[in-house]
């Protein structure tokens, strides 16, 4: 697989309504940086980031100015969510959106604070951590428990409708894409604990 | 756990690591570690949210640190060093110094003229 380049599947810019637009984008979980450069790159042309649905993100139109990005993966049900957001809002992050535990933090320019949410590669490999813990429940309910069924269903009866072997085929490519971005974020993993200083 | 294998478990911390642990010798809220430290070094060691959020979920799960919650109007987590945590933070201290020392000594920057 040619590195990140078959991700960026860009589409259109669509309906374009007063002050804010919709603009869809395919990004998967593992390009979070190329991410939050473009989201950088929107902010310099005055688009700024208000919500954000899987593969669509909603800007609003504002001044032009290069704030930063920077996305932060967190479950929001731990005990600990709210101590968590309040280092982030105290040192100067604004959260612009969130979508599915991914969080999406802004810092406008000037801002004498931290510069980056992680001092170093070991804290930042953390999070991809935390990622891979939200990913495992889904991906564990997949495999265990509908995946069988889905099996057994298919295999068990010949007269089997076209919606479940459709139903079915979709599984399995789910199934292979999920184990191909949890490669991805391990080998993610690896490389940002190799490079960490100490 | 003694004491021994928690140092050989939590040592050496990482520069923000230890800045957390030594700023927590008085309780301190998040950002108030934040403000601490960039303070002392001038800015020089700025702790990211993030970071500090992990290193203060590593720190309490070594036990090294503990929280409490705040009674007050503010709701804030405070943050304390623990015995434990101190004798860790007195070893790192009594490790830096030797290393310091010994660069200094293979440097050839010992004494009074070593501000070239």
């Amino acid at each position: 697989m040619g590195g990140c380049s078959w991700g960026w599947m860009e589409k259109m810019i669509q309906h374009e309504t007063k002050q804010t637009k919709w603009f869809c984008k395919v990004i998967w979980a593992w390009q979070d940086e190329k991410e939050e450069k473009w989201l950088e790159q929107q902010a310099l042309k005055g688009w700024h980031l208000i919500s954000v649905a899987p593969f669509f993100y909603q800007f609003q139109k504002g001044d032009p100015r290069p704030v930063t990005y920077r996305l932060d993966y967190k479950v929001m049900v731990d005990k600990d969510y709210k101590e968590y957001q309040e280092l982030f809002r105290a040192s100067g992050w604004e959260l612009a959106a969130t979508m599915s535990n991914w969080h999406y933090y802004r810092l406008e320019p000037g801002n004498e604070q931290s510069p980056d949410i992680y001092n170093s590669n070991r804290t930042r490999a953390q999070k991809y951590r935390r990622l891979l813990a939200g990913v495992f429940p889904v991906g564990f309910i997949f495999f265990v428990v509908l995946f069988p069924r889905m099996t057994d269903l298919v295999e068990g009866s010949e007269g089997i409708g076209l919606f479940y072997r459709i139903a079915y085929m979709l599984m399995v490519f789910i199934l292979l894409f999920l184990a191909y971005a949890v490669i991805r974020i391990v080998v993610k993993i690896r490389r940002l604990e190799s490079e960490s200083k100490e | 756990m003694n004491i021994d294998e928690v140092i050989k478990k939590a040592t050496p911390l990482t520069e923000a690591s230890f800045y957390i642990l030594a700023a927590l010798a008085e309780p301190l809220h998040g950002y108030g570690i934040m403000q601490k430290v960039a303070e002392l070094t001038h800015g020089r060691v700025q702790l990211g949210p993030g970071t500090l959020y992990g290193a203060l979920t590593n720190l309490q799960s070594l036990g090294l640190i503990e929280s409490k919650d705040n009674s007050g109007v503010e709701r804030k987590k405070l943050y304390c060093v623990t015995m434990t945590g101190r004798q860790v933070a007195a070893y790192e201290i009594d490790r830096l110094e030797e290393v310091a020392r010994h660069g200094r000594l293979l440097m050839g920057m010992d004494g009074k003229n070593d501000s070239a």
